[in-house]
């Protein structure tokens, strides 16, 4: 009992070290953010959006190809070639694009920019930084923050349209359903609209996949080992937070 | 100087093909560290099990969701469409989504390892006494790897299952059977899952030895092998998952 009771007082300890972690780098982002560095912003945009495209787009057509030979599964069994085109949309643009595209991201993004601060902080260069005046708040972390939210939702987007044509590549040559009929299906029975729940989405896993790999990256022993430990711990995070906000949000959305 | 002493320098970082077809030789023959095994087994697979059934229940609420409103929309009843969503679950999403955070959890685990080896010449200081790398350092991780999946899939359907059935029955006036209904499950859905699964337990783990062992031996290997291991191993999932579907798609 008392063993019990020890581990969970630890369990809530650390849970709430966590989210007093969270909420006071959230509050330095935030008063950070109206004076953030710039050129920081585009180059980690550089990094995060540009870099990270090939990975969205293959990411991206691989999951729209696996949509298709899924729902494909159903549309041979009854025979609804006429919807296979809202099937992929809906699924892609509601849930899969985001979900997948942004778990891809998490290992190149999150874990990269985890490992960056983890590894400036083991060199010494930010406290070195600090020693020197610079507000890294500033100069680093909102810049940093703000630009992996921003190319998510980029990306996201990006992965939206690469996916949906890779459906229809895959639902003519696997399927054998005509293109126009593919198109048509989309156009009656989705509108733009239903790109907004997946935009929001993006969005809000762009924000997670932020705060929790620099806070993994802040967080780490300032150590050479400590650049490793933040990039796993990153991406643990980030995985549990796109899930947990992925459900939150399909209910709310 | 002796040849011995080129041999850690000289010896090449092996490509992902002759790593796999080593591992699997070391494998097939049996010719596995029991001890690493046995560690690797514990680190890899019991801690990313709980991990695999965590996001598996968070997705199955977010289908159980998606079914909902759609049922609402149609003006059918959700039950029927449990047992569809169960067999989906079982066909993809629950090897899916479990090869994808096995590659974030025992990729980067891996990666992170063998990076760390590398880079403090731990597997240079093996290669130099001898050591069979295949038996002591690819085999036992890709067993443990391999394991993690077989066994996160199918406990992650029952996650997924229970999870969507019980947010049904609380909120969207499903019952909880309908759910977890094997009505239209086939040996086809069960083969999918087995061939997935077991792909995906193979590809993570050497995709992280690679990378670990291909950056790993640079100051920031560590960072860049544990990153390049879970997008490759995330990658593979990917790939595996639509090359198998698409290969059983002939098979009635």
């Amino acid at each position: 009992m008392r063993a019990f009771l020890s581990a969970s007082g630890r369990l809530v300890l650390r849970v709430l070290r966590g989210v007093g972690a969270y909420a006071l780098l959230a509050g330095r982002l935030l008063i950070a953010t109206p004076r953030m560095d710039g050129r920081e912003w585009l180059r980690t945009v550089s990094i995060a959006g540009v870099d990270a495209l090939p990975l969205c787009l293959v990411t991206a057509a691989l999951t729209g190809a696996l949509v298709v030979i899924q729902t494909g599964f159903y549309v041979e069994s009854y025979g609804v070639t006429s919807l296979v085109g809202w099937g992929a949309g809906y699924a892609l643009f509601h849930e899969f694009a985001p979900l997948i595209a942004s778990l891809a991201l998490s290992g190149r993004v999150g874990a990269g920019q985890a490992s960056d601060i983890a590894g400036l902080r083991a060199g010494e260069q930010l406290p070195a930084l600090e020693a020197l005046g610079v507000d890294i708040d500033r100069a680093l972390l909102a810049p940093r923050f703000w630009a992996i939210a921003a190319s998510v939702v980029v990306l996201a987007v990006i992965a939206d349209v690469v996916a949906l044509s890779a459906s229809l590549l895959v639902a003519v040559g696997l399927l054998g359903v005509p293109p126009g009929a593919f198109l048509a299906s989309v156009h009656a029975s989705l509108r733009v609209a239903d790109a907004v729940p997946g935009i929001v989405k993006a969005a809000a896993f762009g924000l997670a996949l932020g705060a929790c790999s620099l806070r993994a990256g802040l967080a780490a022993p300032a150590e050479a080992r400590g650049v490793g430990a933040a990039a796993r711990r990153s991406l643990v995070a980030t995985l549990t937070a796109i899930l947990a906000l992925d459900m939150a949000l399909t209910g709310l959305l | 100087m002796t040849r011995a002493l080129d041999l850690p320098d000289a010896a090449p970082r092996p490509r992902a093909l002759a790593l796999a077809a080593a591992a699997a030789g070391a494998l097939l023959a049996g010719r596995v560290d029991r001890a690493e095994l046995v560690t690797q087994v514990r680190e890899l697979c019991l801690r990313t099990i709980p991990v695999v059934l965590l996001a598996l229940a968070f997705i199955g609420v977010v289908f159980e969701e998606h079914a909902a409103h759609e049922a609402r929309r149609a003006l059918v009843s959700l039950d029927q469409a449990g047992p569809m969503f169960f067999e989906l679950s079982v066909r993809e999403i629950a090897p899916a989504i479990a090869g994808i955070v096995l590659a974030a959890r025992v990729g980067s685990g891996i990666a992170a390892e063998v990076g760390w080896m590398a880079q403090s010449e731990q597997v240079d200081a093996l290669r130099l006494f001898g050591r069979d790398l295949a038996a002591e350092l690819y085999a036992p991780r890709i067993a443990a790897g391999m394991l993690a999946s077989m066994l996160a899939a199918p406990l992650g359907i029952a996650a997924v299952g229970l999870a969507g059935g019980f947010w049904a029955q609380a909120f969207s006036g499903g019952h909880l059977a309908a759910f977890v209904s094997l009505r239209l499950v086939t040996a086809h859905d069960w083969a999918l899952l087995v061939a997935k699964s077991a792909a995906s337990g193979f590809a993570v783990p050497v995709a992280a030895l690679h990378c670990g062992l291909a950056l790993g031996g640079t100051p920031d290997g560590v960072a860049r092998s544990t990153a390049a291991g879970v997008v490759r191993g995330t990658l593979w999932v990917l790939a595996a998952d639509v090359a198998i579907g698409a290969t059983l798609w002939w098979i009635p």
